[in-house]
Order: structure tokens, then C-alpha cells, then sequence
């Protein structure tokens, strides 16, 4: 979701190119009475054509793709590209142009969330920035404007513009952020980016794992006393629900995984008391992953693209559009490492997250 | 209240973009929710207090569709705030997304935004004049 696939990279290469062409025709048309229809439409109008084609530009950019695997899909690429550049010709002329852009607008962006949604297709920043740019497209087709030529349905049309674009904004990020969770891309866990290793660990890599449990499990053991980790340094951060991190900011500079010096522990609050639930080992900087003795077994893995409230210990995911709610920033965190010493059956002693089952079994304890 | 009408369309233009910009603040909102059910109080009052944003830019499109100067300002007060905090997060290294779509909703909205609603045109077509402010008998028809 936050990354340009290769598939999609020339259908940003496409966008730009049709929007250039796009305006260097338009000045150069040899018709007199064209340029003269184009100079007195609305901005708007202006806007929405440009738009159009610039979404026009992207899908056939997309089309040589998938021309030998799916040759269907090509076709309908290049049939809407056709579609948008037609309407966007039309819009200086016709007087059907409107509806036909509102008509191809929500049909595509209907096609696109219903290829997400049964996996046909990953979203990605071209994806989601093309659906940007239709939604708007889309407001400025329908949206009155003053002194029109054909003034149609004004009231009609202003109740459109108002419940249909932010209804297919959001619509558009709750289908590619479902389908995100749903479906996380290679190398991507739940907001995380899980670091590249091998796939299956060697039999040395796997004695190393077992080794840096047990000396980390040992390590931390004086630690189930909460008291003795406050006195140690540690200090609960960020969300205080589920499994909370305490920090000890003295070793947030290193050392790099030191099973004796782990950079952060992870509790959860019981009936009585907190519990102990494992270590997180985290690197300095961001961008940067640590040693991985385990190779697959201990791969590390980087919030990105959270939204954290310096108001209050919060944390969330940044929504597909980069947003995040008032008061909250976006912002990534340095790798990090776990490592769980309750027992975390379904995703393992190293996993990225504490599997919610031994959240609420280690709450009821 | 001064409702000029001239040609332009930098109004409706405005409100669009403005219904654009809500629809995604109103996803951020939304995304809290499942963080707020979770236990966290804070992201439930995050997310209370963006929609009370949402309410608040939508009102701020009626007022640009019905060409009303305090609508103007309003926007463009909020419009620099949004720009100007986006593009300290973006010279901060904290990470903040710095994708595509995260530079179209965080800047690319705010500076079209801006660009829509400052400048000559865009007092204009809120009815002031470049020397000051309009009044009604240049902008509308004498009424009969």
C-alpha cells in the first residue's frame, strides 16, 4: 500500500505524460473555434478534462502489462482510457459530457475497489492516488458552476458533488486499507515491514535462535517484578491497553540485541499485577536493521506509517491517505526484535505481535 | 452578506477539493475507532475531535459554494496550518510517510487549496476587488 509496484511505475510515467500532452494540445489545436470553447470554459471544466486524461493516460500506460497474461484486462484499460479521453474532448461541446464523466468515473473506481477487494489486485500509491484523482474529477464534472451554458439540475447536482465525494474517499481507503490488512504485501505484517531473510532457517541459525531465547528468557527473568525493571530504569510508553512496552532510555543507543540489556519489556496488565510477557530489542536508527543470528527465526521488523499523539499514550495506524486523526502525527519507528517467553503458539517465540489469545489469557491471570 | 458572483469557478473548485480533504480526515477518524474500542481513550478523543474537523470543513465547503467571504478565510487560515505542519513533519526525521499520496493529501490539497483562494482571482471571485472590498452594486444586477 505504500510502496510504487513495478507494474504500476509507468502508470504514474503515463499520468504525467497525458496531462503534459494534454496542455500543449489544447494550445495548439489548429481549430479557432476549439480553443475558443476551451478558453471560455470554467476552470472547473478545465480541471475535470485535464483529470480525466490524466487518469486516461495512467490506464494505458497500464495496458502493455497485462497483454500476454491477461489480455482482458488490457483491453479494458485501453477501452477506458479511450472512454475518459472522448468525455475529456467532449467536455468543451457536448452536452452529455457530465453524466458520461460522472458514469465512467464511478465505474472505474467501482472496478478498481471490486479488484481489490477479491485480490486481483494490490493497492498500491499509484493505485490509490489515480482513485484520488477521479473522486475529484468527479466533483469537479458535476459540481454548478456560475454562468454555464446549459444550466441543468443545479440543486441535483450540488447534492451529488456533497454525498458522493467524500462517500467514495472514504469508501476507497476503507477497501484498500480492509484489503492491506487483509492481504498484507510480501514482506509486510500488520503495519510492519518484516526484514528480507531466507525463507527456511539453517540448523545453526536455529541453534542461535534457541540460544538467544534462552539467554534472553534468563536475562529478563529478575524483570517479573515490575519493581525491580522501574528500578533497572524501565518505564511504561506508548498505548497503555494489550501488550505494553516499558523503555529503558538508556540503552536506547545500543547495545544492538544484548540479551542482558534489552531495549524495551513487554507486560500486560493482569488481574492483580503486570505480567512479564518478553523483551523487544530495538536498533538506533531508523531504517536500519540488527544482527540476525536466526535468520528467518529472528527476522526484525519496522512500524511504519503510524500515527502517535504526543497528548497522551496513543498509537494507530496512518490511514491509505497518510492521514491520521487530529492531534496524532505519522511517524515510523527503528526495528525492532521480540522476543516472547510466555507461551505465543500461534505466531512463535520471535513473532512480530503478541498473538491477542495470550493478550486476554495473560489479562485473566 | 456579500455574495458576488463573478465567472470564476475557484469557489466550487475550492469547495470540491474541500470535500476531498474531509473525506480523508474522516477516514483517520474512522481507522482510530478500532484503536480507541482496543482501550485507548486517547485515540477515541482524537477521533471525536477530528470528526468535530470534518463538521467543521464541510461547513466551511457550504459557506466557499455559497461564495461567503468568511468561508474564504477560514479555509485559508486552515489550509496554511495544514501546509505548514505537513511540511515541518516532512523536515523532521521521525519518519513521516512521505509517499505519493501522502504528498497530494498533505501538500498538493492545501497549496491547491491556497492556490484557488489567494491571489487576485481569488478574492475576486468572493466579490473583493484588488483595492479592497467590493460592493454589492458592482458585482450584482441593480435589483427593479
Amino acid at each position: 500500500m505504500w510502496e510504487i509496484t513495478g507494474e504500476h511505475a509507468p502508470g504514474l510515467a503515463g499520468g504525467v505524460v497525458a496531462a503534459l500532452a494534454w496542455l500543449l494540445a489544447v494550445r495548439l489545436v489548429p481549430s479557432q473555434g476549439c480553443r475558443r470553447r476551451y478558453a471560455a470554459a470554467p476552470g472547473s471544466v478545465r480541471t475535470a478534462a485535464l483529470l480525466m486524461i490524466v487518469t486516461a493516460g495512467v490506464h494505458l500506460a497500464l495496458a502493455p502489462h497485462d497483454l500476454r497474461d491477461s489480455p482482458f484486462t488490457s483491453l479494458a484499460f485501453v477501452a477506458n482510457a479511450a472512454g475518459f479521453a472522448t468525455v475529456a474532448v467532449a467536455t468543451f461541446g457536448a452536452w452529455w459530457w457530465r453524466w458520461a464523466a460522472a458514469a465512467l468515473l464511478v465505474a472505474t473506481i467501482a472496478a478498481y475497489l471490486l479488484s481489490v477487494l477479491i485480490g486481483l489486485e494490490g493497492p498500491d500509491q499509484v493505485g490509490i492516488a489515480t482513485k484520488l484523482v477521479e473522486v475529484t474529477a468527479l466533483g469537479l464534472a458535476l459540481v454548478p458552476v456560475p454562468h454555464e451554458p446549459r444550466p441543468t439540475h443545479p440543486v441535483l447536482r450540488w447534492a451529488a458533488v456533497a454525498a458522493a465525494v467524500p462517500a467514495l474517499t472514504m469508501l476507497t481507503g476503507l477497501t484498500v486499507w480492509g484489503a492491506d490488512l487483509l492481504r498484507p504485501a510480501a514482506g509486510h505484517h500488520a503495519g510492519a515491514v518484516v526484514q528480507a531473510t531466507a525463507s527456511v532457517p539453517t540448523p545453526e541459525q536455529r541453534a542461535q535462535a534457541d540460544r538467544l531465547f534462552e539467554e534472553t528468557a534468563a536475562a529478563i527473568a529478575p524483570y517479573r517484578d515490575w519493581r525491580v525493571a522501574w528500578a533497572a530504569g524501565y518505564r511504561p510508553a506508548g498505548p497503555t491497553a494489550g501488550a505494553v512496552h516499558w523503555l529503558n532510555a538508556a540503552y536506547a543507543r545500543g547495545p544492538i540485541l544484548d540479551p542482558r540489556r534489552p531495549q524495551g519489556l513487554v507486560y500486560v496488565r493482569g488481574r492483580s499485577d503486570w505480567v512479564l510477557a518478553g523483551a523487544m530489542f530495538e536498533t538506533p536508527r531508523l531504517g536500519e536493521f540488527g544482527p540476525d543470528p536466526g535468520g528467518p527465526l529472528t527476522a526484525w521488523h519496522e512500524h511504519q506509517d503510524l500515527c502517535v499523539s504526543p497528548l497522551g499514550p496513543a498509537i494507530g495506524l496512518a490511514s491509505p491517505y497518510a492521514t491520521c486523526p487530529l492531534g496524532a502525527v505519522g511517524m515510523s519507528f527503528p526495528a525492532m526484535l521480540h522476543v516472547w517467553i510466555v507461551d505465543n503458539p500461534a505466531d512463535g517465540r520471535f513473532a512480530t505481535d503478541l498473538n491477542p489469545k495470550t493478550i486476554r489469557a495473560l489479562q485473566r491471570s | 452578506m456579500p455574495r458576488s458572483a463573478p465567472g470564476s469557478s475557484r469557489p466550487e473548485m475550492a469547495a470540491v477539493l474541500l470535500l476531498v480533504q474531509a473525506g480523508t480526515w474522516l477516514l483517520a477518524a474512522v481507522g482510530a475507532l478500532p484503536f480507541a474500542l482496543a482501550g485507548e481513550t486517547t485515540m477515541l478523543a482524537l477521533a471525536v475531535l477530528t470528526m468535530a474537523l470534518v463538521a467543521l470543513v464541510l461547513l466551511l465547503a457550504a459557506g466557499l459554494a455559497g461564495r461567503r467571504r468568511w468561508a474564504r478565510s477560514w479555509t485559508m487560515a486552515l489550509e496554511w496550518v495544514c501546509l505548514g505542519g505537513s511540511l515541518l513533519l516532512l523536515l523532521l526525521p521521525i519518519g513521516t510517510p512521505r509517499g505519493l499520496v501522502a504528498l497530494m493529501v498533505d501538500v498538493g490539497l492545501p497549496a491547491a487549496l491556497l492556490v484557488l483562494l489567494t491571489g487576485r482571482r481569488g478574492r475576486q471571485a468572493f466579490g473583493w476587488s484588488g483595492a479592497g472590498r467590493v460592493s454589492r452594486r458592482e458585482v450584482a444586477p441593480p435589483r427593479r
